[in-house]
């Protein structure tokens, strides 16, 4: 295609446009110049790294000769060694947790020691006491009401198996513990007092530790100066209280 | 120094400093010249060349980039950039930035000839920015005003070389009778 001796002219024009001023400003080349050059210096850095890589995997692929090899095993001492800093400095960085978990493990194991209830002196009975229960009648008087009961709570020494100091006074049976022959209660003096007493369940077999739980009794009625502590039934004072009954037994 | 152009394509593909260097020195201006003739404004020409040969060293960083002509490579990525700079922001050139015709041989007082000579060229610098379609304009620069061949225009606009004879007589008949007109005038 033939160019016009007008478009020629144009053309002219347009080459004499190629000479205009459109120059580099010197400061923004240089400062452009600068950045480029450090981005050819950080390509060049990451070039090595790659090149080496690269070389390696060829030479493996190739199954080449020692200096692969040697590369390889560098390369291989390298990775471990790395992996070694960073598994010690997560373990420096997290040694607290670390050390509680440990803590937590070991101290595990232990058994605490669960000092076990302690008797009070003056009532060293530790076996199980089991009340029956007895019909009572309620009577009104003028002076109040007055419930009397047939006959006081019977305590009754359960389970002779206690493992204890071994008393003389035991009933033969195979009673090797504390086993005194106190019993919360007496039968002897409270068959009129009109006491309302209330049961402990039954033990349905579980001969547990309940010394000490035996609910008092209420005094319903005055003693009129009375002070005869056998009166009291539970108070455990009267120590003959129990051989009475062991005698009566 | 490296001179041969071959060679210091080879040199620059190992990132070599001293290549990618000389690459920067040659063509840097060209690139900026190109650049501020398509846009216009001069910090988007740097911005642009600075986005040439960052993707440069990114293409060879990572084994591709140009094989063998390396200045029209460049060219073609500058194009696409103010191609796709100028998607976003149009710009309107102003004149004194794309045609400064005052040499530095040149005395203070123009006489009547450079005083037309002037007028000419910028009215052909109006006609191009107005006159012109995107495609006209980039092929006319690179043709006339960059000196690349069809072949290698071709090649950084992306079309066929037959399709840029066309865009370029059509752009070229558009500037003379734009030029026709204002000729007129005078």
């Amino acid at each position: 295609m033939e160019l016009n001796p007008d478009d020629k002219k144009v053309i002219d024009l347009l080459s004499k446009l190629k000479d205009s001023n459109g120059a580099y400003p010197s400061d923004i080349f240089a400062a452009r110049r600068e950045a480029y050059l450090k981005q050819v210096a950080n390509a060049g850095l990451g070039l090595g790294i790659g090149a080496g890589i690269k070389n390696i995997l060829k030479g493996s692929s190739n199954n080449a000769g020692t200096v692969t090899t040697v590369t390889g095993k560098i390369l291989e001492a390298a990775l471990i060694a790395a992996i070694a800093i960073e598994a010690g400095t997560i373990a420096y960085v997290y040694r607290d947790k670390i050390a509680d978990l440990v803590r937590t493990y070991t101290s595990s194991s232990n058994v605490q020691e669960v000092a076990s209830p302690s008797t009070a002196p003056s009532s060293p009975i530790s076996e199980m006491i089991v009340t029956t229960e007895v019909p009572s009648i309620t009577v009104t008087t003028p002076f109040g009401t007055v419930t009397i009961t047939a006959g006081t709570p019977s305590p009754e020494i359960a389970g002779n198996n206690n493992t204890g100091t071994p008393s003389p006074d035991a009933t033969g049976n195979n009673n090797t513990g504390i086993s005194s022959p106190e019993t919360v209660g007496d039968t002897s003096n409270n068959t009129g007092s009109g006491v309302g007493v209330n049961t402990t369940p039954k033990p349905n077999g579980n001969n547990g530790n309940h010394y000490g739980q035996t609910p008092k009794p209420e005094r319903t009625k005055d003693n009129n100066g009375n002070d005869d502590k056998n009166n009291d039934p539970g108070s455990g004072e009267n120590p003959d209280n129990g051989n009475k009954k062991d005698k009566d037994k | 120094m490296i001179k041969d152009g071959v060679a210091l394509l080879k040199a620059a593909q190992k990132l070599d400093e001293e290549a990618l260097t000389a690459i920067f020195d040659e063509f840097a201006p060209a690139i900026y010249k190109y650049t501020l003739r398509l846009c216009h404004d001069p910090i988007v020409a740097d911005n642009i060349v600075g986005d040439v040969f960052a993707q440069l060293l990114e293409q060879f960083a990572q084994g591709k980039g140009p094989r063998t002509n390396l200045r029209s490579y460049l060219y073609q990525t500058a194009y696409h950039l103010v191609v796709d700079r100028s998607r976003y922001n149009q710009h309107t050139a102003p004149l004194e930035i794309a045609v400064n015709m005052t040499g530095k041989g040149q005395s203070a007082i123009p006489t009547q000839t450079q005083i037309e000579e002037r007028v000419l060229m910028e009215g052909l610098v109006t006609a191009m920015n107005s006159e012109l379609t995107d495609d006209q304009r980039h092929v006319v620069i690179l043709r006339f005003l960059e000196d690349f061949s069809l072949k290698e225009t071709a090649e950084i606009v992306g079309k066929d070389v037959n399709n840029i004879k066309v865009i370029q007589n059509r752009g070229i008949a558009k500037l003379r009778k734009a030029l026709g007109l204002q000729m007129d005038e005078d």
